[in-house]
């Protein structure tokens, strides 16, 4: 008791002010500590002699607690950090923290203050709080960690290719603000990108992708399905050196297309399902080391070429067709049991 | 409303349903029941722009379309995806092998059991609601039903998170009902998802009506044009706008090749009979068709699965369409190339109790049920999760419906602690406070 009592008082001691930055230690902690971790502490054992989890698994009696906590701090944006925006919320609502039987809201300046931390980038200074007071078993538990542990565990292509490129100038890309193909950032603010068509596929053609000449190298993902490119339109494909999946199912690409599609050394998707390639281009693509997947479906590929590209590539699946169920019978009711 | 149109509206929707809801989804204005004038503009004006492409985050979950399978009325997880065969539990329903080493399905699956190293059965679902209404709610939305603000479904946040691939075709279409469950939600009315009653019959209206020529069409847009534009001067405002926007957008489509989409007679016989020529077959065909043109999140609905007297008669008319539609999606998919790049889900909004009554039923069951998954990236040919032997309690891997819903949004790429306010200012995720299981990924 008396240890928050005193915690409270540097609240009244330290203005909040409009020159000076908040100081994480000084101003923010005796809030939290306060009015939050009698509910979100680290997992721990209570007065009671029960182990008590913190509520939420939203951790805020260290540092590591608050960064592990998805959404719950972003740095310079208040309003996208739950810390701010739970306790900002109307006294009436559910969703409010502290909730209404634990008393009171924020006050307008400890909401302030909190805010005001966050926009400034939320930095904890030197304090890292609370250690983990459970083996580390019990801490994996906590939300985010294990999904962020594992996500990390295979690299994306997409991130060695990056590697050292810089992102093409806006400019550049705002020119696909509309005209026949869509162009987006891979995500996760990497330079590469995945190209599409802005609807009526059929409308595109080996001339369109004239287009793509100034952002070729950085197209990671190129889905031309449904298109009317062909042989020709390959040539351009082939100048994406960053190419890693490509789409071309049910277009015009013939054999001589996609023998170009050898010079796509990053490839590790491609769709030629629909088109008219044979065993000569097919052939050719045993250039591509990288590949992981070819599918081969209503081609006119031959079953000696497919033979060939795949021993000459190390783990390639090739997709040659499905194997659909069987038609139902009129009016069946298969598997039907009768009590 | 009369009697008859509310009968109406439990089956199919009705036409003034299907126009005011088509309207709100593809041609981006709401129903004006959803949306008076004053929260259209409200709501629309509260993130002008929208986050059309979201922070995408990169991982090995590679998803770029959703579709999602609902059995309304809560399938028996006992029956289908965790059999618990030689347990009275199990009642008389046999488990078969599958061509996933050591993952049985209920006997009523021969067909899937062939795709069944495309597949993961998330066995260890658990929820505590028990309700058919709000449990489909919790379900499609990830938040419990309140009477104070309508959540968006799983859909609309893919589709406001991540933008729509083409832009001529909806974002998020419902086959097989949908004008009554939740969509758009709080979120601008363009969310709203587009519901096409009956797969077969496709998107209706979208021709000219006869003796109606481009020239005469042509017209007559120009007609209402003039029309409109005294008001849209003197109203300079988003709801206006919008309006002429979906009038606009409505005719590029009607333009389109991408409206071959909606048609299934564009499929040859032998493909219409793979995929067996039922509602959900139908449904499921209509689904690789929308997502082969770049629609993002598509809903099959399929009911009848509130089996509470003669459970076993009734699987056995219920499961057939859905073991032929669904194997015939997986192979195909497949085979496009499409399934890498698909996630497809198949839940109800609960399981059945494993005791079986006296009228040979099984009752709600939310205690533990299972979700099938397969493609955008998830690893198939396994089960995640599991129940006691006799299918009662989840013993391992317990898995929310937050969860499941937060690991399809992290299989498409979307940010699951991205937050979004409604109206009033609440914070929302995608998925609430689910956390993606990403050991399911390859």
């Amino acid at each position: 008791m008396t240890l928050r009592a005193l915690a409270v008082l540097p609240l009244f001691a330290v203005a909040l002010t409009a020159q000076g930055k908040v100081d994480f230690q000084k101003q923010v902690w005796p809030i939290l500590q306060a009015r939050c971790v009698e509910c979100h502490a680290a997992p721990h054992t209570g007065a009671d002699g029960k182990l008590k989890k913190p509520k939420g698994g939203v951790v805020l009696d260290s540092k590591d607690g608050m960064l592990g906590s998805d959404g719950l701090i972003v740095a310079k944006d208040a309003a996208r950090s739950s810390l701010y925006t739970v306790v900002a919320l109307p006294a009436d609502d559910e969703d409010r923290m502290p909730p209404a039987k634990k008393g009171k809201p924020l006050s307008d300046e400890q909401q302030a203050v909190i805010k005001q931390w966050l926009d400034e980038g939320a930095a904890f200074g030197g304090w890292t709080g609370t250690k983990d007071k459970e083996p580390a078993g019990a801490a994996a538990s906590g939300p985010t960690t294990a999904a962020k542990a594992t996500g990390k565990a295979k690299a994306h292509p997409a991130v060695a290719l990056a590697d050292g490129l810089k992102p093409l100038p806006a400019a550049t890309l705002a020119k696909f603000a509309d005209g026949p193909f869509t162009v987006h950032s891979l995500g996760d603010g990497s330079p590469l990108l995945a190209v599409g068509c802005r609807g009526n596929a059929d409308t595109v053609d080996d001339a369109a992708l004239a287009l793509l000449a100034p952002i070729a190298s950085h197209v990671a993902e190129l889905d031309l399905a449904r298109t009317r490119v062909g042989d020709d339109g390959c040539k351009a494909i082939a100048a994406m050196p960053r190419l890693y999946d490509l789409d071309l199912r049910q277009s015009l690409v013939g054999n001589a297309g996609t023998a170009a599609l050898a010079a796509c050394k990053e490839l590790r998707s491609l769709n030629l399902f629909g088109t008219k390639a044979g065993d000569y281009g097919v052939t050719a693509l045993s250039q591509l080391k990288k590949l992981e997947q070819l599918y081969l479906w209503q081609t006119e590929a031959g079953a000696a070429a497919v033979v060939r590209v795949r021993d000459s590539i190390p783990g390639l699946r090739v997709v040659m067709g499905p194997e659909f169920p069987e038609a139902m019978e009129p009016g069946a009711a298969g598997g039907r049991r009768r009590r | 409303m009369t009697l008859h149109d509310l009968i109406r509206g439990a089956d199919l929707p009705t036409r003034r349903h299907f126009l005011s809801r088509m309207a709100g989804s593809l041609l981006g204005v709401g129903a004006a029941g959803a949306f008076g004038p004053r929260a259209l503009a409200q709501a629309l004006a509260q993130d002008p722009q929208g986050p059309k492409t979201g922070p995408l985050v990169l991982g090995r979950a590679t998803a770029k379309h959703v579709i999602y399978l609902f059995m309304r009325g809560g399938m028996s997880h006992i029956d289908t995806f965790d059999p618990k065969p030689g347990k009275e539990t199990g009642g008389p329903t046999a488990a078969i092998p599958t061509r996933a080493d050591g993952v049985l399905v209920g006997q009523y699956f021969p067909k899937l059991a062939e795709q069944m190293d495309k597949v993961c059965l998330v066995s260890s679902m658990s929820s505590k609601q028990g309700a058919h209404s709000q449990a489909q709610y919790l379900m499609r939305t990830s938040y419990e039903q309140r009477g104070t603000i309508q959540h968006p479904s799983l859909g609309a946040w893919c589709h406001h998170l991540a933008g729509r691939h083409n832009p001529t075709l909806p974002g998020h279409v419902i086959v097989g009902g949908g004008a009554d469950v939740a969509g758009a939600g709080f979120f601008p009315p363009e969310f709203q998802p587009l519901p096409i009653g009956s797969a077969e019959d496709g998107l209706q209206n979208a021709a000219l009506p006869s003796g109606v020529d481009e020239e005469r069409f042509q017209r007559r847009l120009q007609r209402l044009g003039e029309l409109d534009a005294a008001f849209a001067q003197r109203h300079q405002q988003r709801g206006v706008q919008a309006y002429s926007k979906a009038y606009q957008e409505a005719v590029a489509l009607m333009r389109s090749s991408d409206l071959a989409a909606f048609d299934l007679d564009l499929e040859s016989k032998a493909m219409q009979a793979a995929y067996g020529e039922t509602p959900f077959g139908a449904g499921c065909l209509l689904a690789r068709r929308l997502v082969e043109h770049g629609v993002r999140y598509v809903e099959v609905m399929s009911d009848g699965w509130d089996t509470h007297a003669d459970n076993f008669d009734r699987l056995g008319d219920l499961t057939p369409a859905i073991d032929q539609g669904l194997a015939a999606l997986l192979a195909d998919l497949d085979a496009r190339g499409l399934l890498h790049k698909t996630m497809v889900v198949l839940v109800s909004e609960f399981g059945r109790t494993p005791d079986i009554d006296q009228d040979q039923g099984r009752n709600h069951y939310p205690q533990a049920f299972t979700a099938l998954l397969a493609g955008g990236g998830v690893r198939g040919g396994w089960r995640y999760g599991a129940t006691d032997p006799e299918g009662r309690q989840v013993v391992t891997e317990p898995t929310s419906i937050q969860d499941l819903n937060a690991t399809i949004a992290y299989a498409c790429g979307l940010p699951v602690d991205h937050v979004l306010h409604s109206p009033s200012g609440r914070p929302f995720k995608v998925a609430d406070k689910g956390i993606p299981v990403t050991s399911l990924f390859a």
